[in-house]
């Protein structure tokens, strides 16, 4: 029997919305805009291996889908909650320059637990010219600030060996310039802030019952877009000081753990993104190299082939995760890699439908592969924006 | 049997004039007092996607969007932005949601739009190439 939470009606009532807009006011020269989006997904892992109940409680086969929002997908009943979610996004325009954004989401991975995960105020210097401040998505890849708005991306969700760390959101303050170079438009955004995961929700996907934390300061980062017709390009650079603790005892169940962090570790993160769309294909490629001092380095790319047919868009896509430990004779090397094949239907210009089937395929290392091995994995998505 | 002929007809007649009706030319605009000249196509699109946000003379430039109930503008994305209604929808969503941008005001007709220019020379719009008046001048003709 399949148990269907609260939140998951909810989801499932929002569905039967066909046509919708945003909600917008005016209030003593303010203007308050409300806007939201919503994804409800379905999906089941069909056959792999290892197979069995897993510490983290799956009933593998199961296979990852977001492992920023512990969200896998196992081989039980139809898996309604991995990559359900529900966001609402709040902005009032104070003035023509000033505005304040909030932005909740609650996830069927979170057992439908609403976060206020945005936060920030924004303020434009000039036309070209934007400052903000407050809480915002960490912008590591092309999606990362939009990963959760299934409408803007062609699949049921990103490719897990890309967008999968930990911290996906900073405390901060950012300035963004757009500049255009003849027919060149280029977008630079700069940021600087911190960020502390508590109980870290990529930990859950190999153990249930155990806790660890992170901390990145003094993140620092930039990305340039720079785009010509068709053509798009993206470089990302960016640094922090990374630190966790595996939290135990009676420490556990409270968020005020006073544990001793571990050392601090430099984290250095490089991407490149390309989207080009010459008449009705659509061509995307990312890349990520992640060297962490003194431990390790990890390379992460994907590229996906799609051409649309009216309102049809099929996508292949194949992606890469491959970590290079750099102690003499480390075995214990994650790598593996995913083929995915996506179709998606334009319901209307705000929501679509979406079919993805995923290949997992592990080629190294030990821990991983004994809990995430090989699978074969179908899902089907509703998005929604509104 | 003899009406069929004549629905037929009716029925073609329907079709024709829709067809026409969604095939008429967009010609890009601004105020006739406006300070713009002679826009290219890439440099259209930037404005309209948000992507910049000034004229080439660095004057501010403000976007105004039909709705996409409009003839108008399938016709204007088609030829500028290159994007389908809902490949349009996708863009500014990732847009709103990564707090990049808000998609620019929209009008329900060629009429509202020339109201709208006539009111601000920084504004810059697309109407049918037969609604163009001595209000506005254009600077992009697809």
């Amino acid at each position: 029997m399949i148990k269907i939470p609260l939140y998951t009606l909810l989801l499932l009532a929002l569905c039967s919305i066909t046509t919708a807009n945003a909600l917008e006011a005016e209030y003593a020269g303010m203007k308050f805009t409300g806007t939201g989006f919503l994804t409800a997904a379905v999906g089941k892992v069909l056959d792999g291996s290892p197979k069995g109940l897993s510490d983290a409680g799956y009933n593998c086969p199961c296979q990852i889908s977001d492992y920023s929002h512990q969200s896998v997908y196992d081989n039980s009943s139809l898996n309604i909650a991995p990559d359900s979610k529900l966001g609402l996004q709040g902005r009032i325009d104070f003035t023509n320059k000033l505005s304040l954004t909030s932005q909740g989401v609650s996830r069927g991975s979170q057992n439908g637990r609403p976060d206020l995960e945005w936060l920030y105020a924004s303020y434009k210097l000039t036309s070209d010219t934007t400052v903000q401040i407050g809480r915002k998505r960490l912008p590591l890849f092309y999606f990362s600030e939009t990963q959760d708005v299934g409408l803007t991306y062609p699949w049921v969700h990103l490719p897990p060996q890309t967008y999968g760390w930990a911290v996906t959101n900073y405390n901060g303050i950012n300035i963004s310039h757009t500049h255009t170079l003849g027919s060149w438009s280029t977008t630079l955004n700069a940021y600087i802030g911190t960020e502390t995961v508590i109980n870290n929700p990529i930990n859950k996907i190999y153990a249930k019952n155990d806790r660890s934390d992170d901390r990145w300061s003094n993140i620092m980062g930039a990305e340039l877009f720079f785009s010509k017709g068709w053509f798009e390009g993206r470089l990302m650079a960016m640094t922090a000081l990374a630190q966790s603790r595996i939290v135990s005892g009676s420490c556990v169940d409270t968020d005020s753990c006073t544990m001793d962090w571990g050392q601090k570790t430099r984290r250095n993160m490089y991407g490149f993104s390309t989207v080009i769309t010459p008449n009705d294909w659509l061509l995307m490629t990312e890349l990520l190299y992640t060297p962490v001092f003194n431990y390790d380095y990890s390379f992460a790319a994907s590229a996906s082939v799609g051409r649309h047919f009216g309102k049809w868009l099929p996508m292949v896509t194949y992606s890469i995760y491959e970590e290079t430990i750099l102690a003499p004779n480390a075995i214990d090397n994650e790598r593996h890699s995913n083929t995915s094949v996506a179709l998606r239907y334009d319901l209307t210009p705000a929501s679509d439908v979406k079919l993805q089937f995923d290949h997992w395929l592990s080629y190294g290392g030990t821990s991983f592969p004994s809990i995430y091995g090989n699978s074969n994995m179908l899902t089907l998505a509703y998005d929604l924006v509104f | 049997m003899k009406i069929i002929p004549h629905i037929l007809v009716l029925n073609t007649s329907l079709l024709l004039s829709i067809a026409t009706a969604q095939s008429e030319p967009v010609v890009v605009v601004v105020s006739a007092t406006s300070s713009a000249s002679k826009l290219d196509k890439e440099q259209v699109a930037n404005l309209f996607l948000g992507k910049s946000s000034s004229y080439p003379d660095g004057s501010a430039a403000v976007p105004i969007e039909q709705t996409d109930a409009t003839p108008a503008h399938d016709e204007f994305h088609k030829s500028i932005t290159e994007k389908s209604a809902s490949q349009l929808k996708s863009y500014w969503s990732k847009m709103i949601f990564s707090g990049k941008g808000t998609a620019p005001k929209e009008v329900a007709s060629n009429a509202e739009l020339l109201k709208l220019l006539a009111s601000n020379p920084a504004m810059i719009g697309y109407i049918d190439k037969t609604a163009v008046d001595k209000s506005v001048k254009v600077i992009l003709a697809p």
